[in-house]
């Protein structure tokens, strides 16, 4: 055996032992969902979920299916909150020249590594104080604000890379700024778009903690503050083949929707991993 | 050219509708950051000076909270906990990405395994967290049906089942939260280790340099930056986030995994001590605000604003 | 008509106080193709962003016909421009680039595409109009960013660097293409390059600038025949005009440039004023304005061969003084039958007396020349 392969098996065989635990898990959620481990068969009561509301140990949950609805429905919300507000932000902070431009860049900055979870006392107060907690709109805003700068910073981005002969060439042919930023810049800059839509699916298809503290219905939760209600109960007899089965139901899509965006996240250009 | 010398240009001014423009691009954003960030930072102060509590009256109490904080028992386990928790999270995490990095992007570069290994260990970052924590829920649980205990039963190491969650929870947590972060440094420094030119390998092998030379030579020295880079992001993701173990443990068994910003949420939504919850975040704030300042450094200002080149 | 009078145009920020351009007056008639040439950074191109109206002079002003255009927005200019990059709306096909500008002046979509396919007949693009910008070659996308400009008959073309991108025998087709249809539709037009040789061949007049100003603004021949100082004889001509250090001097009634490798009399029917005896000079000679003659002519001057460069139409040859004195090496060109080898002692001349002298006591100015 060559020197080379040797060196190849050795690396295969780390990297194996490293990947073990995460395949061993993939292939467990699979096992834990679809088998009753006590006969050691193979079944489908797990998912019975569909049909019925979800009922043991005491807990009683809604039934799934408006739980997804309501899952889509804040998903594409945020998706398309944050889209409006990060493209026009991100297009000042780039391409306009204003008084406390830098200012606030550094303080965008500041935002984006600043964990926000550190201030969710307060900011649950001043929902109280706005009449806002157990709503939507409270969640909403809550996520859009936190999720927001790290947003404007990818969009930034992109439309730095917007090259400045394609602005000056649609001013000179007859738009105002504004005309050059809905015409010219925004269809430029719309590979960037899908890429902060596609975070922020992800991040508000995952959201359960802000459900857990700001939602008190059971019935206005999304299927992540759902799972949650089923991981953190009080106690400990977990039931895998309840949670598996929902959680296979809630992470293929959101895997498989991964596998069809994840060539867009290559297009990223986070500025930090750029300045090596 | 007659005439025109009566037209003598005016200095520029630029129209009050050119001025506000940038502004009203930011506005959406400015207002969201105002009411959810900037609030809430300056009432964490306000409250942590407060007793507010389930009752709802609150009283200013100047630095009695802080007083409490410094005398409060639990503190030194808790600070021992959050360090325990952010180093060694840190360490192992830097310590994997950077070998999986190396392993897929310079050992293995090109080859189809090595996209297997970095798409697999992509998965526990994509997979939500509530689901993610119930495999490592299921392979330390405590009953016979636990992942660990069954095998520990099976291969007749033991017969009574370990109460994994009692003897080693902050391994266990340190254990889920790390499996889910390798893959996010594991990016940037495949990334940077791509840039290295080709050219680069070849010259050192030429000169007859040996692998751990490379690594050393010629690898690590361009991953200073990016290392620098994830070793503050994710201590101050360590530092402020509870998320895993609240999922995971919610601080227990006793106290045994209480970080101090899961004690802060604890104290305030569990127990209602929203004055004293808040005291004890401000002194997370402070850490992660001063972490966040060595953060900023890294970066060069003047060559992330760069002028309007149309002037309008 | 397109004035500019004493435009400057200042940065702030963090070169404040450098000048991008300096007191700079240009005209331009109506029609007329006017390049401005010169190194990079010398403001040519922020003066075109201006008159493009995408940059605002810190002072002066901008006349187009009576009109004064300083705070005039772009789009109210009717200018048609052409970038380096031809700056093509990627997402947008051939037809709605060439469209585009029409568009937005608000004509109907049947007519703006009726006048897309004119415009692009003119530049021979009619049948690419349904594709993307991204699937054509370079040359395509150039003829799509004249026609974008075009297309709306605007008063005046810019063109910023139009053929920079293009290959060197594209470019010669595309130069004398862009020249017949800016002939024939008469718009004033401005070209903005660095190279020389596209300038001086296209235009009707050349503005040479330098550290913001123009140093000379003429016809072709003009400027390469009566470079007004040395940075325009040095910047024009390809190999570049020989530039010898001297003095002049007066020795027993004749006016003599005196070098650290040999002496030159000026010729008695053109002599200089008194007053210029004594400064320091530069002596120019253009590399096709030097002979190789024999050792008895009038002011031969001796000289050792350095190198010969085949050049495929001549041979350039280097020479220096046969006591190696001189700072500089020499220049000239020969046919390709002259034999010359390296190490050959020969003799020069200077044809027909055709020299230049430039005053380096006052910034290089031209004091003398003969064609």
């Amino acid at each position: 055996m060559s020197t080379s392969t040797l060196k190849k098996a050795l690396v295969h065989t780390y990297m194996t032992l490293f990947t073990l635990p995460i395949a061993a898990m993939i292939v467990w959620y699979f096992l834990a969902a679809t088998m009753n481990f006590t006969t050691g068969q193979f079944s489908l009561d797990n998912f019975s979920f569909f049909q019925e509301p979800v009922q043991y140990s005491g807990v009683k949950l809604p039934m799934i299916w408006p739980i997804v609805l309501n899952t889509m429905m804040y998903s594409i919300l945020i998706v398309i909150i944050e889209a409006c507000i990060s493209v026009p932000t991100a297009y000042a902070f780039s391409r306009l020249d204003f008084k406390g431009r830098r200012s606030a860049m550094k303080f965008l900055f500041l935002m984006r590594s600043f964990p926000g979870i550190t201030l969710i006392i307060a900011t649950f107060f001043i929902l109280v104080q706005m009449n806002l907690v157990n709503t939507y709109l409270g969640v909403l805003l809550v996520a859009v604000t936190g999720s927001l700068p790290g947003r404007v910073y990818i969009m930034k981005g992109f439309f730095d890379e917007v090259p400045w002969d394609i602005e000056w060439a649609a001013m000179v042919d007859g738009c105002t700024r504004f005309g050059a930023f809905k015409k010219v810049l925004v269809p430029y800059v719309l590979p960037g778009i899908g890429a902060i839509a596609v975070f922020s699916f992800l991040g508000a298809y995952g959201e359960w903690f802000l459900f857990k503290l700001l939602i008190f219905n059971d019935d206005m939760l999304t299927l992540a503050g759902y799972l949650s209600k089923l991981v953190t109960k009080e106690n400990q007899i977990v039931n895998y083949g309840l949670i598996t089965a929902i959680g296979l139901f809630y992470t293929l899509p959101i895997v498989v929707f991964y596998i069809f965006t994840q060539k867009i996240f290559m297009k990223v250009n986070l500025g930090g991993a750029k300045q090596v | 050219m007659v005439g025109m010398e009566n037209a003598v240009p005016q200095a520029y001014k630029k129209p009050f509708s050119k001025k506000i423009y940038p502004y009203l691009f930011i506005m959406p954003f400015a207002l969201l950051v105002f009411v959810f960030f900037i609030l809430p930072a300056i009432a964490t102060v306000v409250m942590a000076f407060t007793d507010l509590n389930a009752s709802l009256k609150p009283k200013f109490v100047g630095f009695s909270n802080f007083a409490k904080i410094f005398s409060d028992y639990n503190l030194p386990q808790i600070l021992w906990n959050s360090a325990i928790f952010a180093v060694l999270s840190l360490a192992f995490s830097l310590i994997f990405a950077l070998i999986i990095a190396i392993a897929t992007q310079y050992f293995l570069k090109g080859k189809v395994s090595a996209v297997i290994y970095r798409v697999l260990w992509l998965i526990p970052s994509i997979i939500p967290a509530v689901v993610y924590v119930t495999f490592w829920k299921y392979v330390f649980d405590p009953t016979d049906e636990g992942f660990l205990n069954s095998l520990m039963h099976d291969f007749g190491i033991t017969t009574d089942p370990v109460s994994w969650f009692t003897k080693g929870a902050m391994g266990i947590v340190i254990l889920a939260t790390i499996v889910s972060t390798i893959s996010g440094g594991m990016i940037l420094l495949s990334a940077a280790i791509n840039s290295i030119p080709e050219d680069l390998y070849k010259a050192a092998r030429v000169d007859g340099a040996s692998e751990k030379s490379v690594i050393f030579k010629i690898i690590l020295p361009t991953l200073k930056w990016p290392l620098m880079y994830i070793t503050i992001s994710e201590l101050i993701g360590f530092v402020s986030s509870y998320f895993f173990i609240m999922l995971l443990t919610n601080g227990g068994p006793m106290r045994d995994t209480t970080t101090l910003s899961l004690y802060a949420y604890q104290q305030a939504f569990n127990l209602k001590y929203y004055g004293y919850g808040a005291a004890v975040s401000l002194i997370v704030v402070l850490i992660s605000f001063v972490l966040t300042l060595f953060f900023l450094r890294l970066f060069d200002f003047d060559q992330m604003i760069k002028r309007s080149r149309i002037e309008d | 008509m397109i004035t500019l009078k004493n435009i400057v145009k200042a940065y702030d920020g963090k070169q404040a106080g450098n000048k991008a351009v300096d007191g700079l007056n240009l005209e331009i008639n109506k029609g007329e193709f006017v390049a401005l040439l010169g190194p990079s950074g010398c403001g040519k191109t922020t003066t075109l962003m201006m008159l493009a109206g995408l940059l605002k002079p810190t002072a002066g002003e901008i006349y187009f016909g009576e009109r004064l255009v300083n705070h005039v927005e772009p789009k109210d200019r009717n200018i048609g421009m052409v970038f380096q990059s031809y700056a093509l709306y990627p997402h947008l096909t051939v037809r709605d680039n060439i469209a585009f500008p029409l568009r937005e002046r608000k004509i109907p979509k049947q007519e703006a595409y009726a006048r897309a396919k004119e415009t692009s007949k003119i530049l021979q693009i009619d049948h690419l109009l349904d594709r993307k910008p991204s699937q054509l070659s370079g040359g395509q996308q150039q003829r799509v960013a004249m026609a974008r400009a075009l297309s709306k008959n605007p008063e005046i073309l810019l063109l910023d660097e139009p053929m920079s991108n293009l290959d060197a025998r594209l470019k010669l087709d595309v130069r004398d293409e862009i020249r017949k249809i800016q002939l024939s539709l008469g718009v004033t037009t401005i070209i903005v390059t660095h190279d020389q040789e596209e300038a001086l061949a296209i235009s009707d007049r050349v503005a040479i600038l330098n550290g913001g100003k123009i140093q000379q603004y003429a016809a072709p021949h003009e400027l390469f025949n009566y470079p007004i100082n040395l940075f325009v004889a040095s910047f024009l001509g390809s190999p570049p005009m020989n530039l010898v250090d001297g003095k002049l001097e007066d020795k027993s009634g004749d006016q003599v440039v005196v070098t650290d490798g040999f002496e030159y009399k000026l010729p008695e029917d053109k002599i200089l004023d008194r007053t210029y005896m004594g400064k320091t000079i530069k002596f120019g000679i253009r590399p096709h304005d030097l002979v190789v003659c024999d050792k008895n002519d009038n002011q031969a001057i001796p000289m050792k061969v350095d190198l010969v460069e085949h050049l495929g139409s001549g041979k350039l040859v280097k020479v220096t003084d046969t006591q190696g004195k001189l700072e500089t090496m020499i220049r000239l060109l020969t046919d390709n039958e002259k034999e010359i080898q390296p190490g050959d002692l020969i003799y020069i001349k200077v044809k027909a007396n055709k020299f230049h002298l430039f005053d380096m006591t006052n910034n290089g100015q031209s004091i003398y020349y003969t064609c």
